[in-house]
């Protein structure tokens, strides 16, 4: 679905500012994957997601999208359709009077007719746990900065795109709402085949809900693997700017005060299980 | 420090089918805490937040700091003086090309002489262990400088309470660590005010006290082990318990003595480790 290929991208070339963000940079994402992006700020991570629907270019090295180079100018239109892009700060993207004219905004510009649009504008806003028959006709100006963010999200939501790729789409969510969405991303992703690329800073999502992690450290790719290969091997974690996700911080905490416990959990339920295995006693 | 008697606001009461955004709320700031407010998305927190230092004034009730009615207009600059804000974009907030800068604006705003300004920025720099930073450009700081540089430009105006709305969200984990770090610093070491919200159950552990709002109310209030300890109140407003609190509840349940008082990771490995060696 994605190939990238020796990716190097330079920010301001030639002038003093210069800085090279990505460097040479290899992956493959497949179709139907959900992949967890992470890295300190700074790593490159968001550079790099922006090379997906080609709003950066390769300085060298190359993208391919469904086999589409992303620097080719003929494929830009076919490109942006098919990868959706929610960055940082959506709600500073608001425009429209009210909440369903914003979140039509995007399948009105694909011409799709008007019950096609009515149902994905539901659809989407109720996917980040808004309730459609409330919000529609406010003002998007009018809620609160959590709620203004989930109505930007559902506005790329609508557009039912392929490929979404989610720049901390989260962040600022509640609790609740934060799971709301992210089940929904991954019930879309397992229904409908859509690739996800989920760009995250909290482990625990990335443990529950990645098929694959990609771990960027300045601007090198530093590691690669499934949730549990990556938390399995916690050595350098912390020092890369990540934690691990929770249930297994615990058992990596029990392994180093001697306890013969596996430390690639990642969920309490799996933690738990395994806590019981070395404690005395019990129900 | 801060005293919040029958508050009640509404926004723009001019448009049809606005509720309210706050709703009778009644409670005490005191000097030297930390108080984390937690809540759903649009259960008033921000509104809440702005309510402290004047940026939005009460429909009903009244919102008094050091003494000061926050609709006194004469007073409505000593009030920001003395509670300064920090918001969730970094990006936000800064203003100057060069970081020491950044935090010079508020004290050069105040007309004050250039070495008091130095003092000021200086000693704002330290405590926001950015000293080494003090000649960089804010853009090129990662996102836990960016924040703290926020919180130093706050600090040079000497406020002696911090409100900070979700100041993490959008930081990676080391830079949320860099900044409870230096809010916990301030609180214990420079007995400054700290009203934290926060989605994040875990920064929720270093507040002195907690606040739950639900739909523009104050529903629950107690330490953090208080809150902790009310689970079934805590998930009717869709909260939930930090992750080691839970396992460690789980356990509990499970038969495992595991203590009640356990709220860190850290805490719990302590804890689990005893229980397996036979303490």
């Amino acid at each position: 679905m994605i190939t990238v290929n020796n990716l190097t991208h330079i920010y301001a070339p030639g002038t003093p500012l210069e800085t090279i963000s990505l460097r040479n940079i290899n992956l493959q994402i497949s179709r139907g994957e959900f992949v967890a992006l992470a890295g300190p700020t700074g790593s490159g991570k968001s550079t790099l997601a922006q090379h997906f629907n080609g709003l950066l270019l390769p300085s060298a090295g190359c993208v391919l999208v469904n086999g589409m180079d992303t620097r080719d100018k003929k494929k830009r239109r076919e490109l942006w359709r098919t990868v959706g892009l929610v960055f940082q700060y959506p709600e500073q993207q608001l425009f429209e009077e009210n909440v369903f004219a914003e979140v039509a905004f995007g399948p009105r510009n694909m011409g799709l007719d008007r019950r096609e649009v009515e149902r994905r504008v539901r659809r989407a806003l109720e996917m980040t746990g808004l309730e459609y028959d409330t919000v529609k006709s406010m003002s998007p100006f009018m809620l609160s900065g959590g709620q203004q963010r989930r109505v930007a999200l559902a506005g790329i939501l609508a557009v039912e795109p392929p490929v979404l790729v989610l720049d901390e789409p989260a962040a600022g969510l509640d609790p609740a709402g934060r799971r709301h969405l992210l089940e929904q991303i991954k019930a879309w992703q397992l229904s409908r085949g859509t690739t996800v690329i989920l760009i995250t800073h909290n482990m625990e999502d990335a443990a529950r809900y990645a098929d694959r992690m990609v771990v960027l450290l300045k601007g090198e790719k530093w590691r690669e693997g499934t949730p549990r290969q990556i938390f399995g091997q916690p050595e350098g974690l912390h020092e890369a700017g990540l934690d691990l996700p929770l249930p297994a911080g615990v058992m990596f905490g029990l392994k180093e005060k001697g306890l013969a416990v596996r430390c690639d959990t990642l969920t309490l339920d799996e933690a738990e299980q395994e806590i019981k295995t070395v404690l005395p006693g019990g129900k | 420090m801060i005293e919040i008697r029958g508050l009640h606001f509404v926004y723009n009461q001019s448009a049809a089918g606005s509720g309210a955004a706050l709703k009778d709320i009644h409670g005490d700031i005191r000097r030297g805490e930390f108080l984390a407010v937690i809540g759903p998305n649009g259960s008033g927190k921000s509104t809440l937040a702005r309510q402290l230092n004047g940026l939005l004034l009460p429909t009903a009730g009244t919102v008094k700091v050091a003494g000061m009615y926050t609709n006194d207009p004469a007073r409505c600059w000593e009030i920001r003086r003395r509670v300064g804000m920090v918001f969730q974009n970094p990006d936000n907030q800064l203003v100057a090309a060069v970081a020491e800068e950044d935090v010079a604006f508020g004290p050069e705003n105040l007309g004050l002489p250039p070495p008091e300004i130095r003092r000021r920025v200086d000693g704002a720099l330290r405590l926001t262990g950015l000293g080494a930073q003090r000649l960089q450009a804010p853009h090129l700081l990662s996102g836990g400088q960016k924040q703290r540089l926020a919180i130093a430009g706050v600090l040079a105006m000497r406020p002696c309470c911090l409100v900070l709305d979700e100041p993490t969200a959008m930081l990676d984990p080391a830079g949320r660590r860099e900044v409870l770090q230096t809010l916990r610093g301030l609180n214990r070491e420079e007995g400054i005010t700290v009203v934290l919200i926060t989605h994040f159950m875990e920064e929720v552990l270093f507040a002195h006290r907690v606040w739950v709002l639900s739909d523009g109310r104050l529903v629950m209030e107690g330490t953090p082990q208080d809150v902790f300890d009310r689970r079934e109140k805590l998930q009717a407003v869709n909260l939930a318990l930090p992750g080691a609190v839970e396992l460690a509840r789980r356990l509990r349940n499970a038969g495992y003595p595991v203590p009640a008082n356990v709220l860190t990771a850290d805490e719990l490995v302590e804890a689990l480790a005893g229980l397996a060696a036979g303490r």
